[in-house]
């Protein structure tokens, strides 16, 4: 039951598709190990990846055996729990060097932050429970930013650092003294300072059931000294020592039979009911469920959370490319929001009917009013749902979402209009609309391309002509946290993802990431422009290039919001081992974003596009000017 | 709290209504306020948990939000902006779950120093519905339509977080 989107057409799509990957898996099994592009300058010696680098990362991992230390025996609990990657920058040694040991995949990056949001991205486009590592005070405090960010996602991500020694509490002994509990209090799910060497088996378990159960969230673990270092002849010298079967259950709440019947009566009632598909779709895995209880009863669904896609854009029954229709609902189902919108944050009318559906009890009801409530797995709760529901059409319904669907790309393709008539520089619409074509309507599958929606302003635009037609497809950056600066890293982890093809990346293995960023947002993490390249990470970075923080409004001491103008992005990109493509008018940016796709599937090899904007596009002289947006949907970052 | 009035044709269906809002948690702190004769006065939290007035006319029919949006200057792209949204809303090819019937319901906008007070008059006499309708689309205007054409404004007036 999916719609095409003209021109694609779906044979040619699958044809290319195949022809795609296969020739991109073929890029990267050649390109490994592969000497980089020699930049030619004469007398100037080329940026290269040092053999060692190859060298280490072939080097099969050597899991530990009895005796063991701390360290070994928490990474080893890594691997058994299923951690699908370390993003790292070195310190806490003893933790990273055992966790590569056991196999995990792991990467060090430029900056503890950047690495956390690429644990944080790699989770978001994957599902799965990641992890990052720093060096106790100074690594570990690089990250709260990005682990604040996580915790508004609710990313299971595990945060893992160092400590001093616990003989050494209070003592300021050498450097780095830092009391990290404390410092996470209120952007993590669990926290704990491990102080018994004996426990780190147990605290391990304790890791991993709140990071796989409920909501997830961050969860922050510390090491002392003596927990990573403490050496253990065998099993007997640890407490709690046991299989891992026995510290955890795989079953999850199932809805109450009653409540589901009810629920089916509400939806039979309705004309016009919509199922708001959030984040815990997403980490219960329950979009192949949500599908089927859409389409059993033809009931409209609309996304929001920090990753899209888990319902395509392209199924009859998406509104989420389809706002005017919001306020049309009369049952509205959220079902995984965790982060709970207040009244007037989402578009729907005071007349619908609300119902949530949640694992967490305690947090239904809380800042929007609900009329029903069902406690449950999402998944659980959609699969009884759609075994539950008879079948049942919505035709006015359906057709009233195609309808606003097609007002809602009409004026995509008005300001994109507007935009062309801008020539002394690249208007977002131009960007976003010619992204979009690129990556929907081209030759590329349209399921093919992973997304870091990252920015300020060009985010507004950009959100708007971004599609997701399978889970995971878009990381959508400033969810709810609205950090500017993560993006290059989110892009990082978005990328090994793909890389590797991890959980729902499967299918696009090897394929090319694309992530756009804002001029000031660069600054937190373009560093790791350096990392995409030592790791031949595939990366298309476009970089909303307006010569300033993007708030700046009338009145305001505007020193400390301009920066100099025409800065170039993109030979900071060229200067890290990455290529650099400079746009100034809208005719260059297609093919500049071509070449770059193009050399990033073939070569793997990673672009900054730098397109220069300016600042007085989000002026209202300059119509459309900043965008506003309307919750839940494409458009949604705040809930 | 509910005040004695003097029976008026309408108002009891304004207020039941307005509770029924209230009730279901849409509208927070709900109180009725005193008023004279055949009129009635509301005062609720509702969108971004924000204060709004909604009173009855029984006299002329009419609901009015008074004062509903402030700072904004006759002929300024928000005066504007809501004007039309409120024409769209009359618009044939709007779905009729949502269409605004000129013929039952008369909406006038007034901005006097740049607060806009919106006006729904029930010409038909049916109240209920026109009540309902008033509410809705105040709802779309603000949470929708504004949202999406003018967020700095919105985040203004409400006092929204800062990005
Ligand atoms: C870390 C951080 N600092 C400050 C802000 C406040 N803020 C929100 S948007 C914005 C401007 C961002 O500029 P840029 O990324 O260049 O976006 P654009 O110029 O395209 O709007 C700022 C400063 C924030 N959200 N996050
Ligand atoms: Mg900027």
């Amino acid at each position: 039951m999916e719609e095409k989107q003209k021109p694609t057409n779906p044979e040619e799509n699958k044809k290319s598709r195949r022809g795609f990957l296969n020739a991109s898996a073929i890029a990267a099994a050649a390109a490994f190990g592969a000497a980089p592009k020699a930049q030619a300058e004469p007398g100037v010696s080329p940026i290269r990846v040092p053999d060692a680098i190859p060298n280490a990362l072939n080097t099969p991992g050597k899991p530990a055996n009895w005796p063991m230390r701390g360290a070994q025996i928490f990474a080893r609990v890594c691997k058994d729990e299923g951690l699908a990657a370390l993003f790292c920058c070195p310190g806490n040694y003893e933790i990273i060097n055992s966790i590569v040991e056991e196999g995990i995949p792991a990467y060090g990056g430029r900056t503890e932050g950047s690495m956390c949001s690429a644990a944080d991205g790699f989770a978001r486009v994957t599902g799965e429970i990641t992890a990052c590592s720093g060096t106790e005070g100074p690594g570990f405090t690089n990250m709260i930013m990005n682990i604040a960010a996580a915790n508004a996602a609710r990313t299971p991500l595990l945060v893992l650092a160092s400590n001093k020694r616990i003989a050494d509490d209070d003592s300021e002994m050498g450097i780095q003294t830092c009391y990290q509990q404390p410092t996470t209090e209120g952007m993590r799910k669990y926290g704990k300072r491990l102080i018994d060497p004996k426990r780190v088996y147990e605290y391990a378990a304790y890791a991993f059931r709140q990071l796989k159960t409920g909501v997830p969230s961050p969860v922050h673990l510390d090491f002392p000294g003596e927990i990573s270092n403490a050496r253990f002849k065998d099993a007997s010298e640890l407490r709690y020592f046991h299989d891992k079967a026995k510290y955890k259950t795989d079953a999850r709440p199932h809805p109450d039979p009653k409540r589901i019947a009810t629920l089916a009566g509400m939806i039979k009632a309705a004309q016009r009911p919509i199922i708001v598909a959030s984040t815990g779709v997403f980490y219960s895995r329950a979009w192949d469920a949500l599908k089927a209880a859409a389409e059993k009863a033809e009931i409209a669904v609309v996304e929001s959370g920090p990753s899209r896609g888990h319902f395509s854009d392209a199924h009859p029954l998406s509104a989420s490319t389809a706002p005017g229709a919001l306020a049309s609902a009369d049952l509205v189902i959220f079902i995984g929001q965790y982060s709970m919108p207040n009244v007037g944050e989402c578009a729907f009318s005071p007349d619908a009917k609300y119902v949530r559906i949640d694992p967490d009890a305690s947090d239904i009801g809380r800042n929007w009013p609900i009329d029903f409530g069902i406690v449950s797995c999402e998944k659980a709760a959609l699969e009884a749902l759609a075994s539950a529901l008879p079948k049942m059409t919505h035709e006015a319904w359906v057709a009233e979402l195609a309808a606003e669907r097609k007002k809602f790309e009409d004026q995509n393709a008005e300001y994109y209009k507007t935009g062309l008539g801008y020539t002394d520089a690249v208007h977002p619409a131009v960007m976003a609309q010619e992204l979009s074509d690129f990556l929907y309507r081209g030759d590329l599958a349209r399921e093919l391309t992973t997304v870091v929606a990252g920015g300020y302003g060009i985010a507004r635009y950009m959100r708007r002509y971004l599609r997701a037609h399978r889970p995971g497809q878009i990381c959508n950056g400033a969810y709810q946290y609205g950090a500017i600066g993560p993006d290059c890293g989110y892009a990082f982890g978005a990328a090994a993802a793909v890389q590797l093809g991890a959980g729902p990346q499967a299918p696009y293995k090897g394929a090319p990431v694309v992530a756009i960023t804002g001029d000031a947002g660069f600054a937190y993490s373009g560093m790791e422009i350096e990392t995409m390249a030592k790791y031949k990470m595939p990366v298309v970075l476009i970089v909303y290039n307006n010569n300033a923080w993007g708030i700046m409004s009338q009145g305001k001491p505007v020193h400390m919001y301009l920066f100099q103008e025409n800065l170039r992005y993109d030979k900071i990109g060229e200067s890290l081992g990455a290529r650099g493509e400079y746009v100034t008018k809208p005719a260059d940016f297609l093919p500049a974003l071509k070449r770059s796709y193009q050399i990033a599937a073939r070569e793997r090899v990673s672009t900054v596009i730098n397109c220069q904007a300016k600042r007085e596009f989000w002026t209202q002289q300059f119509a459309p000017g900043m965008l506003g947006k309307v919750e839940p949907g494409c458009m949604a970052y705040s809930h | 709290m509910k005040l004695k009035t003097k029976p008026s044709a309408g108002i009891d269906a304004v207020r039941e209504v307005l509770e029924g809002y209230a009730t279901r948690g849409v509208f927070r702190s709900y109180s009725e306020l005193p008023a004279k004769g055949a009129k009635a006065m509301f005062r609720f939290h509702w969108l971004w948990n924000a204060p709004f007035t909604l009173s009855f006319d029984a006299g002329r029919q009419a609901i009015l939000f008074e004062k509903l949006l402030d700072s904004v200057p006759p002929g300024s792209p928000v005066d504007l902006s809501v004007r039309r949204f409120l024409t769209e809303a009359a618009a044939p090819g709007r779905p009729e779950h949502r269409r605004l019937d000129p013929r039952r319901i008369g909406i006038t906008v007034s901005n006097r120093s740049g607060a806009l007070t919106l006006r729904f008059r029930a010409k038909d006499g049916e109240i209920e519905p026109a009540v309902r309708k008033a509410v809705n689309l105040v709802n779309e205007l603000l949470a929708s339509h504004l949202s999406m054409e003018q967020p700095e404004y919105l985040a203004k007036v409400f006092r929204l977080p800062e990005d």
